[in-house]
Order: structure tokens, then sequence, then C-alpha cells
């Protein structure tokens, strides 16, 4: 009976947790409407709605002994019970109150990572408590309410170290009509069809063998003379043959269509139950974005347009990372802060809207708009000189055009300080990764004022098709969304510019690489005959092109695609493995890398910044940090990296050794006893000698406060400590070098 | 077997329900209603002997799935109510005045030191709900208003003056029926009446304030040492004895429980035969057992007019039956009975100026 109790308690928690979804999200929505001050409906309504749904956390919560969710639902019931009796809505206070509580219930809600207290529980007890207070001060509390109606609230938070919170990741489950598994059950069963004609064709081909089988033993024993006319049984049973084989052939034909179409449709189907409306992708959004904005001491609208529309499932799972960050970019980039806008004469909240329509051809665009600031083209120049980053085009000039494509770049962004959230410019790289992994487009129109990105996207994955290629022995499948075209090329259409040799295509001139070569193989030597550089394609990612050159260009086809996963999940150039028809595998290439990595000197590789190695000096990192701890494992990190690390015990230490020893960067932890991060970097700074030295400060110091004190003591990048990884340091540090 | 219908909106307590009751070899759990809706169909369609209904669902909520349910497929229904909310916990008695026959305490998680008495208690409820047979006779006339005022020559001749205190006694369907009669009596009543009702623990408080909220009377807990005083009705509170003394003094005792039950009825009426006397009076009302019955035959034996519940208005009628069986009822009333001869033993003191 124990087992059992075991096995029940874990589904149970299940439930739970898929339940207690459903509940914090209703709370969450209901709260944003009665906050929204557009909004027109019944503030009753909406209280009821989400005082049930507080009930029914508390009762679902009770029963897995989740006592804290319990409790803080029981003080919200009683203050919307409240309100409900009033029939009142909540004032500006109180509301950021019950959002608040809703953050806490999200968080006692996720699954516990460590033992022991967690930080979800003190803030539950505190969240009771204010609430119980807000019960208890009602009708004085009431007033002070509506005077706060009209200021939207600062930055000025009670709960130390908060931040944005992540938006909470899709539930594992999907929610089917009953009505489409039936469908897709009765699709399946008529499969079944098409195996016992398979089956049935394995018979014939059987009964043919044998056939085959017993008339060569007559040919064997027959002899001239014995009575047997020789020639007449060949030719008898060569047409008896060949009818039946006939026969079996077109059986198998029809059999091929029949499974091809059935699969089709089975298949689209499938796809079809794991469309879901875009509205599911959004659903954490306006809390999220409600919170960064107040965290900045921002004020906008969150528009929604279009969520209805059915996307599949996969689309809107890889899309959440990249629309995230686009609304994030929108606020902290885009929208500016009330007095600013008012300076420029722009209503004092911002507006950000996003939408979705259906575009034909099966696709969907999607348009994340801002009234903020709009992209500064000269400070994105800025940043993509910085980096090296040749303008090909049109050296020096800096237009809204070039700003749009260099922005995607890996590496260029125009936030002052690299923060974990922002500024390392890797985002809107991954953004337009992703959305071209999915088969995409995405392009950014900006002005002073507004900035529109427009993302194209297909309804739907669909099958990927590729196009098979041979070089240096070894047969490589390329994406077909990567490739522009293919094409021949004699002697005369290719040249040298600058030692490096190019060719003309679609009337531009791009870079001629051989893709045996940039994939590290031994090349073929070709055949002296064949002059010209012969069959290439042209592999295009974003703005980028070049042409490879290749054995031969094989055909064009379905590709049923696996990932590599483990250990050959990074592999430069390698996107993954393509099972062709016949059973065989070939790798699928990723041609960004490869245009990338093909003869462009000067830009960083994109994956996986590695050590600094070719240079003839090892870079010096100077360490402050006055925990051993702390600084022993960054003093590992660096060194393994390849760096030569010095280390300090406190601010004070550190100068007197820059001011003795030549370092290349600083990382620097904020805490430390006689003098602060923050002073060590303003002395840095105030020092001819040093101000140039990049400083990365490294705290556990969270809040946006001190985020804009280390920009204005000068720091070049500010990581905190909790979300610290590995990787980002090293990238940041091999950024600012 | 018990047929249980759970209506309740979050899948997890659903699930938890059922968990527990099936764990009882005599109860299975047909069915889970997500709404009041489905919960008033479900009655309808499967015939339950009991559904377990929480009070707060989407659609029809509990209280009016109750009254639909007794309406027109009537059903014992026990509420479910998750933790104490103060004020909310009126909507349970709500649903008691639309015909629920008892509340329960939704169990604690299988972690909590409550979860096993809770637990216990619910299948205990369940399976006591479940016995309830004649509950559309009953409920029928319960709905019926004034009507079954008795004319006054039915009522019993009684001397008024002489009641210093009036006893009520009532298990299940007691909360209905005493606020029924309650409802009926004046403000001004010139005795204190003192109820011990049986419940499931931690409703006691909320009963008390929804029947103040239904009588003229003013409702209280009692509290140990506390007079009874004219106009005022005290209510037994959970897990005390309760007994009166000479003088109208209150006393909570932690004896222990009497017919398993603490309060028990058979302790309230044993201390008033001892100590008031003819000049009180006893009634015990609806409920399942005996609790009382004999001591309402000590009250008469030393002079109390004892009064009990008619078959025909009872939930059940074990106490009150076993009381009639022992001779122990002077008079044998309706509800509205009841009220009349309650105001008549007490009648409410003509104050002040008028004459």
């Amino acid at each position: 009976m124990a087992h059992n109790g075991e096995e029940f308690r874990k589904k149970l928690l299940i439930t739970f947790r898929g339940e207690a979804e459903d509940h914090i999200r209703e709370l969450g929505s209901g709260f944003l409407k009665l906050e929204d001050p557009s909004f027109s409906g019944s503030p009753a309504a909406i209280l009821e709605t989400v005082f049930r749904a507080a009930h029914s956390l508390k009762g679902a919560a009770r029963a897995v002994d989740e006592k804290e969710t319990e409790a803080v639902c029981q003080a919200l019931e009683s203050v919307l019970a409240d309100l409900k009796k009033d029939n009142r809505p909540p004032g500006a206070a109180l509301l950021d109150l019950l959002l608040a509580a809703v953050r806490t219930l999200q968080e006692l809600a996720a699954p516990a990572k460590t033992e022991g207290t967690r930080p979800a529980s003190i803030r539950a007890a505190e969240t009771v408590s204010r609430l119980e207070a807000a019960m208890h001060s009602r009708p004085g509390g009431g007033r002070a309410d509506n005077a706060h109606a009209e200021k939207p609230l600062t930055g000025a938070r009670e709960i130390p170290g908060d931040e944005p919170h992540p938006v909470p990741t899709a539930a594992e489950n999907v929610r089917v009509p009953l009505a489409v598994l039936e469908s897709l059950l009765r699709q399946t069963e008529e499969l079944l069809a098409c195996k016992l004609a398979a089956a049935q064709r394995c018979v014939d081909l059987k009964d043919l063998t044998i056939d085959i089988g017993l008339r060569r033993k007559e040919w064997a024993a027959a002899r001239p003379g014995t009575g047997t006319d020789i020639m007449e049984t060949p030719r008898n049973y060569l047409a008896g043959l060949e009818k039946a084989e006939n026969g079996l052939r077109k059986g198998m034909e029809q059999d091929q269509r029949a499974l091809a179409s059935q699969i089709d449709r089975l298949h689209w189907e499938m796809k079809r139950t794991m469309m879901l409306p875009f509205s599911t992708l959004l659903e954490g959004f306006p809390l999220f974005l409600r919170e960064m904005l107040r965290s900045q001491g921002k004020d906008a609208d969150l528009v929604m347009e279009g969520t209805e529309l059915a996307v599949d499932r996969r689309i809107l799972q890889e899309m959440k990372d990249p629309l995230l960050h686009l609304a994030r970019n929108a606020v902290d980039h885009g929208i500016e802060k009330r007095e600013t806008r008012l300076g420029k004469n722009k209503p004092p909240r911002g507006r950000i809207f996003i939408s979705i329509s259906k575009k034909e051809g099966n696709k969907a665009e999607i348009i994340i708009k801002d009234d903020g600031a709009g992209i500064d083209a000269g400070k994105v120049a800025a940043a993509a000189a910085r980096l090296g980053i040749p303008d090909t085009e049109a050296a020096g000039k800096a237009d809204m055009a070039r700003a749009g494509a260099l922005i995607f770049k890996s590496g260029v962004s125009t936030c002052p300080i690299i923060t974990d959230i922002s500024g390392r410019g890797l985002g809107l790289a991954i953004v337009r990764e992703k959305v071209e992994r999915l088969g995409g487009t995405v392009e950014v129109e900006t002005a002073p004022g507004e900035t529109v990105f427009r993302i194209v996207l297909p309804l739907t994955v669909s099958t990927l098709r590729g196009i098979l290629v041979e070089s240096g022995g070894e047969t490589f499948a390329v994406p077909i969304s990567q490739v522009e075209r293919a094409g021949r090329a004699g002697p005369e259409e290719t040249r040298t510019v600058e030692g490096k040799a190019v060719v003309s295509s679609g009337g531009r001139t791009i870079p001629l690489l051989k893709l045996c070569e940039t994939l590290g193989l031994a090349g073929v030597p070709r055949p002296e005959g064949n002059a010209g550089c012969g069959q290439f394609i042209v592999a295009v990612s974003g703005e980028e092109r070049a042409a490879f050159q290749v054995d031969q260009v094989l055909m064009e086809q379905e590709l049923l695609v696996k990932g590599l996963g483990g250990p050959l999940a990074n592999v430069r150039g390698v996107s993954g493995a393509a099972v062709l028809g016949g059973g065989k595998v070939v790798p699928m290439l990723n041609m960004r890398d490869l245009i990338e990595a093909g003869g462009k000197p000067g830009v960083p590789a994109p994956r996986g910044a590695g050590a600094p190695g070719g240079q003839k000096r090892k870079k010096a990192v100077l360490i402050a940090e006055d925990s051993i701890t702390a600084r022993t494992l960054l003093k590992n990190i660096f060194e393994a990296a390849g760096y030569e690390v010095k280390t300090a015990v406190d601010g004070e230490a550190a100068f007197e050794l820059l001011r003795s020893v030549a370092c290349d960067i600083v990382v620097s932890d904020v805490d430390m006893p006689k003098m602060t991060g923050f002073e060590l970097t303003a002395r840095i700074r105030a020092d001819k000698n040093l101000s140039d030295l990049p400083v990365v400060l490294v705290t556990a110091l969270e809040s946006d406060r001190d985020r804009e004190r280390g920009i204005d003591a000068g720091a070049n990048a500010y990581i905190v400590k909790s979300k610290f990884e590995q990787n980002d340091i090293l990238e940041i540090i091999e950024r600012l070098i | 077997m018990i047929n249980v219908l759970i209506a309740n909106d979050s899948p997890t307590a659903a699930e938890f329900l059922k968990r527990i009751l099936s764990t009882d070899p005599e109860i299975s759990v047909t069915d889970v209603a997500r709404n009041g809706l489905e919960a008033a169909n479900m009655a309808g369609r499967k015939r339950p002997d009991v559904i377990a209904m929480d009070i707060h669902m989407p659609g029809l909520d509990g209280f009016e799935a109750t009254r639909r349910i007794m309406e027109n497929t009537p059903v014992p229904i026990v509420i479910v109510a998750g933790s104490s909310s103060g004020d909310n916990e009126i909507m349970v008695f709500k649903a008691v005045q639309a015909g629920a026959v008892a509340c329960v305490r939704a169990p604690s998680g299988f972690s909590s030191p409550e979860h096993a008495p809770e637990a216990a208690e619910l299948v205990k409820t369940i399976k006591a709900m479940s016995e309830v047979k004649v509950i559309r006779r009953w409920h029928d006339l319960a709905r019926r208003p004034a009507a079954a005022v008795p004319a006054p020559g039915q009522l019993p001749k009684l001397q008024p003056g002489m009641i210093q205190l009036v006893a009520m006694g009532a298990s299940t369907g007691g909360p209905q029926v005493l606020q029924s009669i309650l409802s009926r009596l004046p403000a001004g009543l010139s005795a204190p009446v003192v109820v011990v009702q049986h419940m499931s623990p931690g409703f006691i408080k909320s009963f008390a304030r929804w029947l103040d909220g239904s009588t003229p009377l003013k409702v209280t807990i009692a509290a140990h040492g506390e007079t009874a005083l004219p106009g005022h009705v005290y209510v037994a509170p959970d897990g005390r004895h309760i007994a009166v003394r000479a003088g109208a003094e209150i006393q909570l005792t932690d004896d222990e429980p009497e017919n398993g039950m603490r309060p028990s009825v058979s302790r309230l009426f044993r201390s008033l035969a001892g100590n008031l006397g003819e000049h009180s009076a006893g009634i015990l009302l609806t409920g399942m057992g005996e609790d009382g019955a004999m001591e309402l035959k000590n009250m008469r034996d030393a002079g109390a007019v004892t009064i009990a519940q008619d078959s025909e208005s009872s939930l059940i009628y074990g106490m009150p039956g076993a009381a009639v069986k022992a001779g122990a009822a002077a008079y044998v009333l309706s509800p509205a009975g009841i009220a009349a001869a309650i105001s008549a033993l007490a009648p409410a003191k003509i104050t002040g100026g008028a004459l």
C-alpha cells in the first residue's frame, strides 16, 4: 500500500503542476486586465474569475501539501472576497501587491532546485502578511489607492533583489480534441490496408521466384529431341514472366501511390494537432514586460493582434526566445522614460505592438513594433567597426539599411554596457539564426521614433528539402533554404580580386571557395583538361553570399534529418545528419558557418569562443576578489582558457598592482573591503595611464540601480554572479580585450 | 455499495478526494463533475447515493447546484469545504439552507498530521449521509412555509413564565431546522436558548454566524462561565461538552465523549434535569443515533417541558424517535409547532410604554 501511495502522490503532483499553471495564468491575466486603463468590461466578472482561480488553486494545493501556496491563495481569496462584496476594483497599490502575489505563486510552483528554505518560501510568508495588512487597512487604504491610480509607479520596490522573472515555459502537455484523435486513429488504421497490400506483393514475388526456379530445372533437364520445343518454352515463358512482372510492378506502383498519399495525409493531420494559437506563445509576455517597464521607470501599452492564428507548436517553441528577446529590446533600447518622451513631444506611455497575420503561401508574418527611440544607425556602424566587420557594400556610409543588416551580426551591440540581459550582441544573431532555421526571414525597419521587426515564417514545419552535393569524394546535404542557386562557371567567369577568387552570380561578385577545402578535407584533384571551376552552389545566409565549388551537384530531394547530439552538437559547419533513401547517412551542412569561415579575416568565429591561440603574447587578466573561493575559481577558468592571471584581494591592492604591472583587462568583484569595485573602476578611469583598461564587474548585486552605478563608474560589463556561466565570462573577456 | 459523485472543478482536489474515499471498500466514486451544471445533470442521470460538492465552481456554484439538485432529483449533498476563510464560509451554510445535509473540511495532504483524522471524518460523513433515504419528502416539507403553523387548538397548554432556559439538541439535518425554528422566535424571547449541534470540526463558528444572520435573537458560541441571557442563543463550541448550572451559568468541560459525541446532547440535558428541572424545556431534533434520548426522559421526569421533532419533518428520525419510544417527549411537533411552543413558553415581555 505504501508503494502504491508513492505512485499516486507523484501522479497527483503532476496533475497539480498542470492545474496550478492554469490558475496562476488566470490570476495574472485577470489582474492585468483590471489594471489596464483601456479595459472596458465589467470588473465584477473578472473579480469572480480570479476569486475562483484562487479558491481552486488553494484546494488543489491543500491536497498536495503545498502549504505555502495554500496560504498565499487563502490570503488572496480573502482580499478578493472583500473586493467582490463591495464590487470595488482594486487600486494601483493593491494591484501591485496582487501581481507580486502571482509572481510568488509562480516561484512556488516551480519545482524546487535545492533543498532547504527557498527564497520563494520567505517571499510567500511576506506576501501573505502584506495581503493581510492590505485587508485590515482597507477603509483608509481605499482612498489612498485611488490617489495612486494616476501616478505610474517608479522603480522603487520594497522586495530586495528584484528583477523581471523569466516567462514560464510552456506546459509539456497539449490538449487535443477527442474528435481529432479519433480521425488520426482512423487514418492510421487505413494504413493497415497498405501493410496487407505490401504483404501480398511479397507473396506474389515469392511465387514468381519459385516459378522461375522450376522452369530453370525444366530447362536444365530439357534436351533436344526429347519432344520439347526448346525455343518455344523460353519464348512462352518469357511472355508469361513479363506479364507477371508487369502486373507486380503496376501493383507496387499503386501501393506506393496509396502509401504516399496516406502518409502525407496522416502527417499533415498530425501537424495540425501540433498547432496552437499564437497567443499561447505570448502568454507570459504582458506580466513580464510590465515588470521590466516598471523596474526601468518606463510606461508602455502592449497591444497584440491576430493572436488566434494557429501555428505549429514546434515553431512556437523555437520562436519564444527570439520574440522575448525582441520584446525585451523594445523595452531596453526602444521605449524611453516618461520624461524623455515628454521632452520629445511623444505621449508619455509608449506603445509596443505585436501582431501576427497570415500571408499567402502558408506563411505568417509577425510584426514587433515599438514607438521608442529607434535604432541609431551611427551607433550600429560604430559598434560594427569596433569589431572589425568590413563594410563591403558602402564603406563608411551609416544608413538605415546597413544598420538593419548589421545589427543581426553576432557581436554587434549599441548597449553601453554588457549585462546578462542585453548588450552582448548575441541576441539578434540568435534570433536570425532561429528564424532562418525554421525556414523564415527577419528584417528590421527603423526611424527615429519607431522600430519595426518583421519576421516571416512558414505556418507549419515543412519537411526539409535539400540538395545533395559531392565534394572531395564525400556526399553532403545542404538545406534548400541556404542555397540560392547552383551553377556552372567556365574559366572566363572566374576572376581574382585582392588575391581571392570570385565569381559573378546574379549580378553580384561573390567569393568563390572550394567546399571540401572549407570543410578541411583534401580535395580530389581536378583533371587538367576541365578548365574553369566547374559546378558550384551559391550559399546564402541573410545578406551574405558565397559560391562553393563542388565536384558534382547530385539532386534535390526530401530529407529526413536527425540531430547529431552529444559531443557532436557544436561542430562548426555541420548542423545534423540526413538519412537518404538507401539508408545512407550524410552530414547536413550549415552554410552560414562555412560562409563566415571561408576567407573573412578579422571576424570572430561564431561558435564557442575559444582561447586566443596563435597570439604572440598571453593576455593578462587581473582578478580583484576578496573571497578566496571565487578568486581561485576565476583564476582557474582564465588560466585554462590560456590567459595569464594576476590576483588581488581587494580594490586597493588591485589598483596598486595595475600601476606596476601591465594588464589587459580587470575582472573585479564589487563588494570588497578597502575599495569597492565601483571605486576601483572610477579610479582606473581617472588614471591617465589606465583609463582605457577594460573593466568587468562580477557581483552578487542584482538590482538595476547597481547596474547603473556600474555604468556610471565606467565599467564595460556587469555580470551577476548567480547567473554566472563560464562560457559567458570568457566570451565577454574575449570581446573586450 | 455507496455510489458517490464528486463535484469539484480542481482536477487535483477531485483525484485526491476520490483516492481517499476509495480506500473504504463500501464506497465507490462513480463520477466526477467539473462544475455545478455537470453536477446537477449527473445527479439526475446517474442517481448517486451521496454527492461530495465543492462550494465554488465555475458556472453554477455549489449553492446554486444544491438548490437545483434538491429541486429536481434530491440526493444527500455533503459540502466539502476548503480551509476556513471567515465571511466566505457563510456560503457553506447558504448551501445547507438550500438543502445540503452536512459539511465537512477537505482533508489536508497526505504529509500533514491532520490528514488521518480529517480523512476519517470525510469518509464517516459520506457514509452517514448515504443512509438518508427519505430526502425528497423531507426537503419538500422543509420548504413549505408558514402553512405548517399548527392551529391554536393543537398547541399544548403551556404556562408562560416558568421556563428559564430552553435547550435544543440536533445532529444530521439540524442546521436547517434550527434556522427554521429560531427565525420564527421573537427578539424579546424571555429565556435564553442553549444549542448542541453535532457538526464536523471547524464549521461551528460560521454556523453560529449564519444563524445569527437568520434570526432576531443574538447567536454566539458559548463561553465557559458565561451567564445565559434571555433573547440569546448559545451554541456549544467544537469538541467541548456544555452544561448549565443554577443561575443559568454555562459550563464547558473536556470530559470524555458521550455516545461518541462531544459536545453531547445527553450532557446538556442531564445538567438541566439536575439543575433547573421544571424551569427548563428540552427539545430533541433530527439526528442519527440516540444522543440525548434517555436524558430527555430524565428531564421529563424532573418536570421539564420536553418536545421531540416529528418524524415527518426529521431528516433522520433517530434521536427524536428514540426519545418518543422511551416516552421522553411530552409533545411531538413540527418545526413551526416547536417555534410556537417556545414563544408561548417564554413570551417576549412587553417593554416600555406601550399599553
